[in-house]
């Protein structure tokens, strides 16, 4: 799979541990999407699944975990075993990053202007002072700042969180990339500021021809801007597929529920059902599919709780295809028809 | 900011007068009038009358305020009431002294605390890190005037490479000399500080580089020489500029101990000697000059903070 040209970034069977005082911690069990250049990849998932901690395993920023296993491919090259100096001259310019809060991902008291002129000078030695000056004065300008010859000595605590998601995705596109990871980009901004930042990603993309992975919990953002979506639940993806799919005829018990939580212009919905049960503990992972003690599609099969299932392609018809961990899969699109318009009681008894 | 600073200088008056009151009530604080600890306890009246008079204690309390209080204001402290020399010349040769000390002290602690920091912030679970972990505790909790004694018996005594009495020679005038004379108390007080300054780099440190800014940069394709140095260094270095000014004026009236053990002739020695000798007046205008020096510093420290963090406004 990762040998496969037409693939710019891809993770493989990933496994990330993490060592705590109460025991092992698995946050990445298995996990692993491919994105081709050009295309927004969604990643959805609760808070805790193992988002975050993948692609920051996988481009080695990873603080305290441990990988276990798994490879992290880009642009044919193995990310994981590279040496550091060769993958710090691919972060920052062919493979960049937008964080969750752009609050606290720029420096405090180093000027807007030199952290974006660092990340160009850091991959272009020879680009002088006053270059890089105008270079960043200009992607300042291209994002979308205002007043960018001002704006570009003033310090992170005179910008607006919406602003400064801006300088952060100015610094992403800034030697243009392969491969933006945005990670949760729009959580941490007003809901206002939102809509123009996922817009400027897409501008971004199309400028660049860029591949995004865009990390969320949000479906709206997915709805928006993803061409496909992975979605994870307890370190593993769970379901994979072109957007319009998934959201149409989800193939897994999750994505179902996660679907049943989102309020709907189209459809008349008295109430919202949530997913009953938590999250599970990943330091006791239950055997089998992770979902099954939530599962209302299982009714406690043995093979739910005993059998872990693999990720496989299960509609043929479309391309890509759709993805499946879901022993029953097939039986997923009776279930979740039946499942809106059961009694309560039934569906966890959740309301409220 | 030029305004700011005129402020809290404006600040500095009330302060001084409070502090100035309490100073000089010292001489009421301590049992038996300075006027015995002079003359002596086998004294006769006469000559007890004759010492309170010629030091202004059969005056009325308040008068006695304002006439030192108004000769304070101008520089004039009295003269000492064991040698008759003014006070101020007698303090105006022991400040250079105490500087110098405290400048080579802080030189030596920063040099010494700075590395031990910035390693056992980096490298946590190293075993160099639990080295400087007793380090630390060992210099905070070691006596100085112990440390003082070891290093006078090793490298005074036992060898002869520095003097085992340190006099002041001022470093503008023979720095190999004022090396040569300072270099022992300063490494004493510099092993003292270097145990708390490091622990706040460490400390710091580790804090910032937990940052997710330091991520970012590393998401930049920064080396990590340049993420620790620009990036987490810069904001770790905040906190320590307070703990280090706090430091300096500690240093500038209370190393008393230090410089009796190595006999130096700083402001410390001067008020240990004046203690004992019932000095009131030296007393007095050493201690104001320490609350004064301890005013300057927190100004200065407050400035230099509004010049290292964009964030801080002085308003």
């Amino acid at each position: 799979m990762a040998t496969d040209p037409e693939l710019i970034f891809a993770i493989d069977d990933l496994i990330v541990e993490f060592d705590t005082p109460e025991g092992v911690v698995r946050a990445v069990d298995g996990s692993g999407y491919q994105v081709s250049p050009g295309e927004t990849l969604a990643v959805v998932g609760e808070t805790g699944s193992g988002k975050s901690v993948t692609v920051l395993a996988a481009l080695g920023l990873l603080d305290g975990g441990r990988i276990v296993s798994g490879t992290v491919t880009f642009d044919g090259q193995d990310l994981l075993r590279m040496p550091d100096r060769r993958r710090r001259r691919l972060l920052g310019s062919a493979l960049t990053m937008v964080f969750q809060n752009p609050m606290s991902a720029l420096n405090p008291v180093v000027r807007i202007g030199h952290q974006i002129a660092e990340v160009l000078r850091v991959h272009d030695r020879s680009l002088n002072k006053a270059a890089a000056r105008r270079r960043s004065i200009e992607l300042l300008e291209r994002v979308g700042v205002p007043q960018a010859e001002i704006r570009h000595d003033q310090y992170p605590h005179q910008f607006s969180g919406g602003m400064l998601q801006r300088v952060v995705i100015a610094m992403a596109v800034a030697n243009d990339p392969k491969v933006i990871i945005a990670d949760e980009p729009t959580t941490a901004v007003d809901v206002t500021v939102q809509a123009q930042l996922l817009d400027l990603l897409r501008v971004a993309r199309e400028e660049t021809g860029a591949a995004v992975v865009m990390i969320t919990h949000d479906l709206g953002v997915v709805a928006e801007v993803a061409d496909r979506v992975a979605v994870m639940y307890a370190g593993r993806i769970v379901e994979s597929g072109p957007v319009r799919e998934i959201f149409a005829e989800p193939r897994h018990p999750y994505t179902v529920g996660l679907l049943a939580c989102l309020p709907r212009l189209d459809q008349d919905i008295a109430e919202l059902t949530p997913i009953p049960g938590a999250p599970p503990d990943l330091r006791h992972l239950p055997d089998g599919c992770a979902f099954h003690p939530r599962c209302t599609l299982s009714r406690g099969r043995e093979q739910c709780q005993e059998q872990r299932p693999p990720l496989l392609a299960v509609a043929e018809n479309g391309e890509p295809a759709v993805a499946s961990a879901c022993h029953f899969h097939d039986e997923v699109a009776a279930w979740a028809q039946e499942g809106t318009t059961a009694d309560p009681d039934e569906n966890g008894g959740q309301h409220g | 900011m030029v305004s700011y600073v005129v402020r809290r200088l404006l600040q500095f008056i009330p302060v001084l007068f409070l502090a100035s009151i309490a100073v000089w009530a010292i001489i009421y604080a301590v049992p038996g009038s300075p006027a015995t600890a002079l003359v002596g306890t086998d004294a006769t009246p006469e000559a007890l009358a004759a010492a309170e008079e010629r030091l202004g204690l059969d005056k009325p309390v308040p008068l006695q305020y304002l006439q030192w209080v108004s000769g304070a204001v101008v520089g004039d402290f009295g003269d000492s009431a064991i040698n008759g020399a003014p006070v101020l010349g007698q303090l105006a040769e022991r400040i250079p002294a105490s500087l110098q000390l405290a400048l080579f002290s802080l030189t030596i602690g920063l040099l010494l605390a700075l590395p031990l920091g910035i390693v056992s912030a980096l490298k946590p679970r190293s075993v160099l890190t639990k080295v400087i972990n007793v380090y630390q505790a060992a210099a905070l909790a070691i006596p100085t005037f112990w440390v003082g004694i070891l290093l006078i018996i090793g490298l005074a005594v036992k060898r002869n490479v520095f003097p085992s009495v340190s006099n002041f020679v001022p470093l503008w005038v023979d720095p190999v000399g004022a090396f040569r004379n300072t270099f022992l108390p300063a490494l004493c007080l510099g092993i003292y500080i270097s145990g708390i300054i490091a622990r706040f780099v460490s400390a710091s440190l580790k804090d910032s580089l937990a940052q997710d800014y330091v991520r970012t940069a590393r998401a930049k394709g920064v080396p990590e020489g340049a993420v620790i140095s620009k990036h987490a260094l810069r904001n770790a270095l905040l906190p320590t500029v307070t703990v280090v000014g706090l430091q300096i004026g500690e240093f500038l009236g209370g190393t008393v101990v230090t410089e009796v053990v190595f006999s130096y002739p700083g402001l410390g020695r001067l008020i240990y000697t004046a203690v004992t000798g019932r000095d009131y007046p030296i007393i007095q205008a050493a201690v104001l000059f320490i609350v004064i020096a301890f005013l300057l510093i927190n100004l200065i420290v407050d400035v230099l903070y509004a010049l290292l963090d964009p964030r801080v406004r002085l308003e």
